[in-house]
């Protein structure tokens, strides 16, 4: 008798979900589905829009990371007015763009992801949260709001606020950096940077407590995919997308964002919202890759910059140079963290970061633009179609937690057969199915432009679709 | 603990916030929805006019954040201006906050004034005296701008607030308003 489970709202992740698990006449786990079930459908609703705008609005997909879409969009329109943006404002981009992972990265690490981490896979789920860790770790949860702000300060002295600025546009930005502006965001730098390196040297004590999850949260091998710079190391902006094979060899790359469509294709379920982009080569479902901090500390040689790299080198000497297991998601969201925080101070000392040269204007010049850039979860692939008079006739956006969600998929799949035994659903597996998706760190109103909330409900149910049980999370 | 163990001093701003405790003038709301964004626009419009006040800092945000337990824990008041709907349009109402305690079932990346008040004393022991300004409006169409009965009410609350401004700061306002008590 086959039968189903469903876990519906999972917390702590930005949006909600339901998760259905179903089991064989065996009593062993058939299939897992996480389901996205919100959707919003910006790419149609932006038909007929002037491409000017195409910044401005796409930010509103999120509240969390709307400077990620503010940097696609944008480059997908320099590419639509066929300008090559002056070398100052790609500076600032890429600040902010940095700034944006920083604070995002801070939010999943200290407050949704480390409740797991401090207090137990195991613990109280009232408590295992951020009001939990309050109370246990005040210092910790202070760290987390401290490194949060120092990003979101940086995207508000460029860009004048915190969400939704509209300071990128295409061609490059629309006010150059003042002197004042750039020692403010120098003077948050060190304490930010001091955070990230306690936090990183915590978690690398830490690390091997956590040998059962990191066993089975997404711990199968896949293909990686991210942006590396010319020197083949961390890039976020700009660069070659590189895919590697799950021993991190090269498998393919290219620097036209344009060709992406060789590489990716995607591919619709009937039980999600979210898409299943996959590499194109290797047909679907064999071309699952992943992207995120993971992937791209994988498919990049080194980060660049000192304490990033030494981090980085602490991480593979314990893991080698590509662990397979999502568990360490966590691991690399720190390490990006101080390279994020390290490549700031870097651009914002440069000796042009004053530049008033910021924005190239342009006609359009181009009836179809791509813009690729590296979001805090992963690639993040924005796709425009214009007519002659700049109105938006077409777009495509393949979102980073979409590229991951095969992974995701197969993750709940591999922890349901590791705690699925029977006809209930045991609190353990529960709790560590919310935990692998956190480690992808999932935006689903990004993925899906979801609006609203859920709850989260799992439901198992026989071969007969008969519900056996049902556990619901508020 | 933090990651290293170690104690973390909090007491002073970071990133050019005011190292003593003062007052802290929070206008939130959406700009693009009309009515919405009068709570941005009575703080813009205090900040300009008071400029010169050294120890009230104003703060026009689009929502509430976890973030802002960090002035919130520097400040000894702070009054929150938002739009209501549950106020006759073109009323304001005028009341004192309590502290909400933190609960898991609210979004972390949105709050509500007594809930980041309540985070704010959950992580460092210390929560200002809070007001609540809540102006009435009926407008929250797409589009910036205010309607004219809410801008009639920016005028009275900026000079009522005004007041508070001076006296708090003890300095005089950058506008020369001196005497603007006016009745919210």
């Amino acid at each position: 008798m086959s039968r189903t489970i469903n876990i519906e709202g999972v917390t702590r992740i930005e949006g909600h979900a339901r998760i259905t698990i179903e089991l064989d006449d065996q009593g062993a786990v058939r299939d897992a589905q996480f389901h996205v079930t919100q959707f919003r459908g910006f790419e149609k609703f932006v038909e007929g829009r002037p491409l000017t705008e195409m910044p401005s609005v796409m930010a509103r997909i999120c509240g969390i990371c709307p400077v990620s879409h503010l940097m696609a969009s944008a480059k997908a329109c320099d590419e639509l007015l066929a300008v090559e943006i002056p070398p100052a404002a790609v500076r600032l981009r890429k600040t902010m763009n940095l700034a944006q992972l920083v604070q995002s990265h801070a939010l999943s690490f200290f407050h949704l992801s480390s409740p797991d981490l401090l207090l137990g896979f195991d613990s109280d789920p009232t408590k295992r949260n951020i009001f939990g860790l309050i109370k246990l770790h005040p210092e910790f949860a202070r760290d987390g709001i401290l490194l949060r702000r120092f990003g979101q300060d940086v995207i508000a002295l460029l860009g004048g606020k915190k969400i939704h600025p509209a300071w990128v546009v295409p061609g490059g930005v629309n006010d150059p950096l003042t002197a004042e502006r750039r020692d403010k965001i120098l003077e948050g730098i060190p304490a930010a940077l001091d955070i990230a390196r306690r936090a990183a040297d915590w978690l690398a004590t830490v690390i091997d407590r956590f040998p059962n999850e990191a066993a089975v949260f997404a711990n199968f091998p896949t293909m990686f995919a991210g942006l590396v710079n010319s020197d083949g190391q961390l890039e976020h902006y700009d660069g070659t997308m590189r895919f590697v094979d799950s021993q991190a060899r090269t498998v393919a790359e290219f620097s036209d964002p344009r060709q992406y469509t060789q590489y990716i294709a995607e591919a619709t379920e009937n039980f999600t919202f979210l898409k299943s982009p996959y590499f194109k080569p290797a047909g679907y479902p064999t071309g699952i890759y992943r992207v995120g901090p993971l992937a791209r500390i994988i498919v990049a040689q080194s980060c660049g910059t000192p304490a990033a790299d030494a981090e980085l080198q602490r991480f593979r000497a314990k893991l080698g140079r590509a662990p397979t297991s999502s568990f360490y998601y966590h691991w690399a969201r720190l390490i990006e963290i101080l390279y994020g925080i390290e490549t700031i101070e870097k651009l914002m000392r440069d000796p042009d970061a004053l530049d008033p040269r910021v924005r190239a204007r342009a006609r359009p010049n181009r009836n179809e633009g791509v813009g690729i850039s590296e979001a805090p979860r992963g690639t993040l692939i924005h796709h425009y179609k214009i007519d002659d008079h700049g109105q938006m006739k077409w777009a495509n956006l393949i979102i980073a937690t979409g590229h991951n969600n095969m992974a995701m998929n197969r993750g709940v799949k591999q922890v349901a057969e590791r705690f699925i035994h029977g006809d209930t659903i045991p609190e353990g597996m529960i709790n560590r199915v919310e935990a692998v998706i956190r480690c992808f760190d999932p935006c689903l109103s990004c993925s899906t432009h979801a609006m609203g909330q859920m709850p989260l409900l799992i439901t198992l149910r026989n071969a007969k679709g008969e519900v056996l049980d049902e556990r619901q999370r508020d | 603990m933090n990651a290293s163990g170690t104690k973390q001093h909090h007491g002073n701003r970071v990133y050019g916030l005011p190292a003593e405790r003062g007052a802290l003038f929070i206008g939130y709301g959406n700009t693009l929805r009309s009515d919405d964004g009068v709570g941005p626009a009575v703080v813009l419009r205090l900040a300009k006019e008071h400029s010169g006040s050294a120890e009230c800092l104003f703060l026009a945000l689009q929502q509430l954040s976890p973030e802002l337990a960090l002035d919130l824990c520097a400040a000894d008041r702070v009054i929150f201006v938002d739009a209501s709907t549950q106020v006759p349009a073109g009323k304001i109402k005028i009341r004192r906050l309590g502290v909400e305690d933190p609960h898991p079932g609210r979004p972390f990346h949105t709050s509500s004034p007594e809930a980041v008040l309540g985070l704010t004393l959950a992580l460092y022991e210390h929560a200002p005296i809070a007001w609540s300004v809540a102006i009435g409006v009926s407008d929250l169409s797409l589009g910036e701008g205010l309607s004219k009965e809410v801008r009639k009410c920016v005028d009275r609350l900026v000079r009522h607030l005004g007041h508070h401004v001076t006296r708090w700061s003890g300095a005089n306002p950058a506008g020369g308003k001196e005497n603007s008590h006016g009745n919210a």
